[in-house]
């Protein structure tokens, strides 16, 4: 059978002929069929805070039983897991754990979400989706952390499973996202769209990388574009690059520039903003968008001190946008 | 000067030297950093001759090798959803 078939699932769409896989190297032509090549063989699986996603807004302090396989459609420069986002599946060291498995993992340790995260979950959307219909029959909510490169069609019919998501916008401008990542602004735009219309909750997070992302500029243009189409209740993680994989040669963001963007983006009307990879910042912590009171506060993934109560600010009543039961 | 005497200067010159030498490195080293972030701030578009989307990976011949690569790897292909077939 030499068959070619083209993969309709991220706008990669790569047309492939037999024993060719795609971009992501987790979907295989094989004998004219597409194949997922990582079903029920997570290579990395852990009991994480939810925090950590970061996801601010769902459960706090709740444990995220957290799986993924190896594989990823996009390319980032500075990827941290590129160890298992960019390497063959065969490559990694698997573990065997259907969609069952994973469910029952979870429960065993306490946790009240699964998260489908460190690599791109979308690479591996029908164990995700397998296993995500199993948690939901469990009382367990779904959480996806993702660089949101995907067709609408599939991400339509994930909607229906996933209940949180923190997605990746890296960039504003489409040379700067292409150049940085391989992959194009408009779909992630589009994928933030369509998961707000289908009441999924959703964080974004935007890492400031030195030289490329991090103008008052790109800022304002970020927080502007969110405001306007995503909602200014949506949360933004400005987060500190550190240096990494292909980006070695630049420096950590300046403290100076991720206090800048997080003051940019509140003057931009955007009601929940958050800094990550500084510990200590006053960004870590969640206010009140009414009285300015302190919400939650945090001391890396660890609460301190939470004032909200039955989803509203305790002090003047204003309800606070997320899932918090 | 007696022979003692002569060893204890030689040491102290040594030592002057030696930390010459440090002081020196020093200002080197600073002199390096500034150059290089000197680099970092070049304009964007040079960086953007620097990426390009990664080429699919190579067609692998033999499919039964593939397939037993697979299966010694542990991995269990499953059909996957969203796609077609295309007319060659």
């Amino acid at each position: 059978m030499n068959q070619m078939v083209e993969c309709q699932l991220c706008p990669r769409h790569c047309r492939l002929t037999n024993g060719q896989r795609g971009d992501c190297r987790a979907r295989m032509n094989i004998d004219g069929r597409l194949m997922s090549l990582v079903y029920g063989r997570p290579c990395a699986v852990h009991v994480d805070p939810i925090e950590k996603k970061p996801m601010f807004h769902v459960l706090p302090q709740s444990g995220s039983f957290s799986i993924a396989t190896a594989g990823c459609n996009g390319h980032c420069k500075y990827c941290q897991n590129w160890q298992i986002s960019q390497r063959e599946p065969e490559d990694t060291i698997n573990h065997d754990l259907p969609p069952e498995a994973v469910v029952r993992s979870a429960l065993k340790n306490q946790c009240r979400s699964i998260a489908y995260t460190y690599t791109e979950p979308i690479i591996f959307f029908e164990y995700m989706f397998d296993t995500a219909k199993i948690a939901h029959q469990n009382n367990l909510l779904n959480v996806m952390v993702t660089a949101g490169y995907i067709e609408q069609q599939p991400l339509k019919d994930l909607c229906a499973v996933i209940d949180a998501a923190n997605v990746d916008l890296k960039a504003i401008t489409d040379d700067i996202y292409l150049n940085l990542t391989t992959m194009h602004l408009k779909p992630v735009q589009d994928t933030i769209v369509t998961m707000k219309k289908n009441h999924v909750w959703v964080e974004l997070t935007n890492l400031i990388v030195p030289t490329w992302n991090d103008t008052d500029q790109d800022f304002r243009d970020l927080a502007r574009w969110i405001r306007d189409y995503a909602g200014r209740e949506t949360p933004l993680h400005f987060s500190r690059f550190w240096p990494m994989h292909q980006l070695l040669n630049l420096p950590p963001t300046p403290l100076e520039t991720v206090t800048r963007a997080w003051e940019i983006a509140k003057a931009e009307g955007l009601d929940y903003v958050y800094v990550g990879n500084v510990p200590g910042h006053p960004g870590n912590n969640t206010y009140c968008p009414n009285d300015g009171k302190l919400l939650i506060q945090r001391r890396g993934y660890l609460i301190l001190e939470n004032n909200i109560v039955d989803g509203k600010c305790k002090f003047c009543g204003t309800e606070i946008a997320g899932i918090w039961d | 000067m007696n022979k003692d005497n002569k060893i204890i200067i030689a040491i102290l010159c040594m030592a002057l030297v030696l930390m010459a030498g440090s002081i020196f490195a020093n200002i080197s080293g600073d002199t390096a950093s500034q150059g290089s972030q000197e680099t970092l701030s070049a304009p964007r578009p040079e960086q953007k001759e620097s990426a390009q989307p990664a080429p699919l990976p190579p067609v692998e011949d033999d499919l039964s090798q593939i397939m037993k690569r697979l299966q010694e790897a542990g991995l269990n292909p499953q059909p996957a959803r969203y796609w077609k077939t295309l007319d060659e």
